[in-house]
């Protein structure tokens, strides 16, 4: 019985984090966009489910109206990557995603500050509905990345000068990008808060954002099955390892911290050995006759 | 008519004055030269044209529009397209991938309408996949239609710049050095595809960045000097070729003072 929660919850939380890194993977994979702050698209998610859960808003509406936030979040932060390059935006977005923490935890009357925010609003069916969501997000990007508007976003992904020269609005491109970031990031928290039950600035953290930096990493930037594998083997390590206690003689304190010395660990081998990931990013091949 | 007027356009970088008032026009239906020694501004000229930098001074007309200002995309969209000195091939993307995204404003770009005119977006799909394999055939690259264009030689990306070029079939082509790096053989293939597939097609015109002057005499009607940011010779390719102003601004950097070593 033991095993199956452990399962059950793994399932979940595999399938949450792979939307979230979904929505990663098609910014930074797809389009280019070097998001150090991804978790806050999670967490505004997050929020907006416990804030209108709070106020008795029906589940399904929350979860629209935590994907609508985010994706305005991103069409807000979209705004700041007009004139910044890459890496200096990925730094900006990694401030961005500090400032939008520290304001939960200091803003007290908005969702309760560093004591966080709990509901009981109980979804039926959760897992099985997590993971429909990530069959649903999978397709989706992988729809997008098919059509001719995935097309000039590849060609962004290596630089601005060919599309623009092209006559492709570059602009434009990287707003819609962000915006689908932000509604596929805020399903995700929006999941991740009606997993919990109770949220808290905490589970905002940078940390979170490398978390599925590592899983798009290792499992193959710009490949939405890459994606979705990486989750999977991140999620093994970073959860498994809660469990390894009742194995091995060590203290959670020290299997807690071991955990991210672990996935450290394997995103240096797979930089040294596998640099484009385990599953690298496919052509597509044409007929040409 | 002219189809693009420049009227003393200035740029400076820092102390440096790349474009200093230069004032030029294509023709409609011609082959115009831009030739100038290392630094005289040339690549400046294109960069300020098609809109990738912003101007200090002066004022661009296309089809009798101003486009000065405008941004580089919207340009492009006129009708104004412009390769690189320096490739900038999608070289994660496949040659034929390069040449598909290269067609203008399709309506699949549109996400909305990949929806709601599925069929619509996939008429169009294949209509650019059956341009973009003529295009191939005539480049000579069919083979390398499903190769990542970073594996292409030097030479083979040049011929897909310009494949792009066709596929997007602008009104104006600014070309930057087309056949910089590129073999002698693979020089004269080139310019019997231009000569072929541009040139003679009514409605194209060609501005074109070149070292070369053999490539500037066999194609160009007219051919315009820059130096130190201006225009000092504009004539047939004959009539530059004998400009004494011409020979010496490229001579005058070339030649040392008696006296000096090497």
């Amino acid at each position: 019985m033991e095993l199956f929660s452990f399962l059950h919850y793994w399932v979940t939380i595999t399938a949450i984090y792979s939307i979230f890194a979904l929505s990663l993977n098609f910014q930074y994979g797809h389009g280019g966009l070097v998001n150090f702050g991804q978790v806050f698209f999670f967490c505004f998610g997050a929020y907006t489910v416990a804030i209108s859960a709070n106020i008795g808003v029906n589940p399904t509406v929350s979860i629209v109206l935590a994907m609508g936030v985010s994706g305005f979040v991103g069409y807000l932060m979209s705004y700041t990557a007009r004139n910044m390059g890459g890496t200096y935006w990925g730094i900006a977005t990694l401030s961005v995603g500090e400032i939008v923490r520290l304001v939960f935890l200091n803003e007290d009357w908005l969702a309760g500050g560093a004591n966080g925010i709990s509901f009981d609003v109980k979804i039926p069916y959760f897992a099985t509905l997590t993971v429909i969501l990530t069959v649903i997000s999978f397709g989706f990007t992988k729809m997008v990345m098919h059509s001719p508007f995935g097309r000039v976003l590849k060609t962004i992904r290596e630089g601005d000068d060919l599309p623009l020269s092209l006559g492709k609005d570059v602009f434009n491109f990287k707003k819609k990008t962000m915006v689908i970031g932000g509604i596929l990031g805020g399903l995700a928290g929006a999941l991740f808060a009606y997993q919990k039950q109770f949220i808290n600035p905490e589970d905002f953290f940078p940390i979170e954002t490398f978390i599925v930096w590592a899983m798009v990493v290792v499992g193959g930037r710009g490949n939405d099955m890459g994606t979705l594998f990486g989750a999977i083997i991140v999620q093994i390590f970073y959860v498994g390892t809660r469990f390894a206690k009742d194995f091995l003689p060590l203290g959670g304190d020290t299997l807690a911290a071991l955990r991210m010395v672990v996935i450290g660990l394997l995103i240096v081998l797979i930089m040294m050995y596998r640099s484009k990931g385990l599953i690298p990013g496919k052509r597509r091949i044409y007929k040409v006759e | 008519m002219m189809l693009l007027s420049i009227h003393k356009l200035r740029k400076s970088f820092g102390g440096l004055r790349a474009l200093d008032g230069v004032s030029l026009n294509v023709e409609e239906d011609t082959v115009t030269g831009l030739i100038g020694p290392n630094g005289s501004g040339k690549t400046t000229l294109f960069n300020v044209v098609s809109g990738f930098l912003p101007k200090d001074g002066g004022e661009v007309y296309f089809k009798g529009k101003r486009i000065d200002g405008l941004s580089p995309d919207e340009i492009a969209r006129r009708g104004l397209i412009r390769t690189f000195q320096i490739d900038q091939s999608a070289v994660e993307m496949t040659v034929l991938e390069n040449l598909l995204v290269s067609s203008p404003s399709q309506a699949g770009e549109k996400l909305w309408r990949v929806i709601r005119s599925f069929g619509k977006v996939l008429r169009e799909e294949k209509d650019n996949l059956n341009k973009a394999a003529s295009i191939l055939d005539l480049l000579g690259l069919k083979h390398l239609a499903n190769e990542y264009a970073g594996n292409l030689s030097g030479g083979q990306r040049k011929l897909l710049s310009l494949g792009r070029m066709l596929m997007a079939e602008p009104v104006l082509y600014l070309l930057d050095e087309p056949t910089a790096g590129v073999n002698p053989t693979l020089i004269k293939d080139l310019l019997a595809f231009l000569r072929r597939e541009v040139i003679s097609k009514k409605g194209t015109t060609i501005f074109i960045i070149e070292h070369n002057m053999k490539v500037i005499s066999s194609i160009c009607d007219e051919v315009i000097v820059l130096d130190s940011g201006l225009r000092i010779a504009q004539g047939t390719p004959p009539e530059i070729q004998n400009n004494e102003k011409v020979l010496a601004c490229y001579l005058a950097r070339r030649r040392k003072p008696e006296g000096e070593s090497n």
